[in-house]
C-alpha cells in the first residue's frame, strides 16, 4: 500500500519536475502533476490486467483526454497537460538497453530491445492520436458554467 | 453578455492588426506551440478585425502571411523563427491574450504591447531549472524500479548535469554537442557516485538521470502535426528528436563503453 503511494508521489513529482523545465506558470503545476499521476497510474493497472503494449497504449489514450477536458475547463494549452502526462510513459529503460547492448556488440539483443522500444512508442503514439482526434465539440460540454 | 472587437478601417489600425497577429504567431512558433494552433490563433484575430484577404502558411522554422491592408496594396511578411527552448508560459499568456482581444476586453495596443511583453518574459532561473532536472530523475529513478539510495544520487547527477549544460548553451554550443556531452557527463556522474559506493544499480541511475534531456516537447508536437496533416513540420519535428535521441546514445554509449573496458563496472 504504501509502495503504491510513493509511486503516486515519485510519478506527481517527476511530472511537476517537467513542467519547471518547459517554463509552465507556477498555477497549472498542481493540476500537470495530477494528470502524471494518472497516467501512471493507468499504466500500472492496466500493466497488471493486460499486456504491456495495451496498457501504453490505453495510459497515453486517458492522459490525452484527461489533458483536453483540463485544457478546455482551465482554458489553457492542451500542451501543458499532455506532456507533462506523458512523460512517466517514455520508454526509457528499453532506450537504454538497446544503447547498452549496441556498445557492448550484443546485436540480436539490441535488436530485439530496439524493436520492443519501437513497439511502446507506437502504442503511445497511437494513444494520442486517439485522444487528439476526438472532436472538440465533446469537450465543450465538460466546460465550466458561469 | 459577449462584447464585440472594436473594428476601424484605417490603414494604421489594419497595419497594427496585422502586425499583433505575426507577433502572436511568432511567440507561440518559438516557445514550441504546434501548427494549428499558430494558424488558429493569428486566423481568429485577423477575422476578428476583418482583415481582407489574410492569408498564413506556418512551417516549424518560420511563417509567411499577407493581407490586404489598402485596397491597392497587398501586404506581405515573412518571419524566419528561431526555435527557442519550449516555454509554456509565452504559450499560455499569449492564449489568454487574444482570447481577451477578440472578445473585444483588450484593444488592439493594447494586445500588442503586452505581446512585446510577453516576448521578453523570463524562464525560471537556472538553478531553478536544474531542481527541476533533478526533480525529474529522483521520481524517474524510483518510478523505474530504482532504490531510494539510487533515486538520490540522480538527483544529484541530474542537478549538476542540468547547470553543466545551461552553461555550455551560454557558452555557444550548438544543441547537438549539448545533448552529446550533457548524457556523457550524466553516465561519468552516475558510474562514479556507483564506483565510489553510492547508489545500488548504475543502470537504474543512468536512466534517470538522462531523461531530462529527452526531447519531450518536439516529440508530441511532431505527432500532433502529423495527426493534423501538417506532414512537413511533423516530420521536421520528429527528425529533431531523432537527432537529439541519436546524440544521446553516443554521449552516454561512449561512456558505457569506457567504463566497461576499464574495469567492467557495470
Amino acid at each position: 500500500m504504501s509502495r503504491i503511494l510513493f509511486q503516486m508521489v515519485a510519478a506527481f513529482g517527476g511530472t511537476v519536475g517537467f513542467s519547471i523545465l518547459y517554463n509552465t506558470p507556477k498555477k497549472h503545476f498542481l493540476w500537470a502533476g495530477l494528470t502524471g499521476t494518472l497516467g501512471w497510474m493507468c499504466y500500472l493497472v492496466l500493466q497488471r490486467f493486460s499486456y504491456p503494449l495495451f496498457s501504453c497504449f490505453g495510459a497515453a489514450l486517458i492522459v490525452g483526454i484527461a489533458a483536453r477536458i483540463l485544457a478546455v475547463r482551465r482554458q489553457c494549452p492542451v500542451i501543458i497537460f499532455a506532456i507533462a502526462g506523458l512523460f512517466p510513459l517514455v520508454p526509457g529503460v528499453q532506450i537504454y538497453y538497446v544503447i547498452y547492448y549496441l556498445m557492448t556488440d550484443e546485436l540480436s539483443q539490441a535488436i530485439y530491445q530496439g524493436v520492443e522500444t519501437l513497439k511502446v512508442a507506437m502504442a503511445i503514439v497511437m494513444g494520442i492520436i486517439v485522444a487528439l482526434s476526438i472532436p472538440q465539440k465533446w469537450f465543450m460540454l465538460t466546460k465550466k458554467r458561469k | 453578455m459577449e462584447q464585440k472587437a472594436q473594428v476601424e478601417t484605417s490603414q494604421i489600425f489594419k497595419t497594427k492588426v496585422f502586425e499583433t497577429a505575426i507577433l502572436a504567431g511568432e511567440i507561440l512558433l518559438e516557445s514550441g506551440a504546434e501548427i494549428v494552433r499558430v494558424e488558429d490563433t493569428m486566423r481568429r484575430i485577423a477575422r476578428a478585425f476583418q482583415l481582407e484577404n489574410f492569408d498564413i502558411y506556418v512551417l516549424t522554422s518560420g511563417l509567411f502571411a499577407s493581407a490586404d491592408i489598402d485596397d491597392r496594396r497587398l501586404n506581405s511578411r515573412i518571419k524566419e523563427i528561431q526555435a527557442a527552448s519550449p516555454h509554456f508560459g509565452k504559450i499560455d499568456e499569449v492564449n489568454e491574450i487574444s482570447r481577451q482581444l477578440v472578445s473585444g476586453h483588450y484593444t488592439v495596443e493594447d494586445a500588442y504591447e503586452r505581446m512585446k511583453l510577453v516576448k521578453r518574459m523570463p524562464s525560471y532561473p537556472v538553478f531553478v531549472h536544474a531542481f527541476g532536472a533533478g526533480l525529474g530523475a529522483i521520481c524517474f529513478c524510483y518510478l523505474l524500479d530504482g532504490s531510494p539510495r539510487d533515486s538520490l544520487f540522480s538527483f544529484l547527477a541530474g542537478f549538476l548535469m542540468w547547470i553543466l549544460v545551461v552553461y555550455f548553451r551560454k557558452w555557444g554550443m550548438k544543441r547537438t554537442l549539448c545533448n552529446v556531452l550533457g548524457s556523457a557527463i550524466a553516465c561519468s556522474l552516475c558510474i562514479v557516485f556507483h564506483s565510489i559506493g553510492f547508489g545500488d544499480s548504475v543502470d537504474k541511475m543512468i536512466i534517470g538521470t538522462l531523461i531530462p534531456l529527452i526531447p519531450g516537447v518536439s516529440f508530441v508536437n511532431g505527432i500532433r502535426d502529423l495527426s493534423d496533416n501538417n506532414f512537413l513540420s511533423g516530420m521536421v519535428r520528429l527528425l529533431d528528436v531523432a537527432v537529439a535521441t541519436t546524440c544521446m546514445a553516443i554521449g552516454s554509449g561512449v561512456v558505457i563503453e569506457f567504463a566497461n573496458r576499464l574495469g567492467g563496472l557495470l
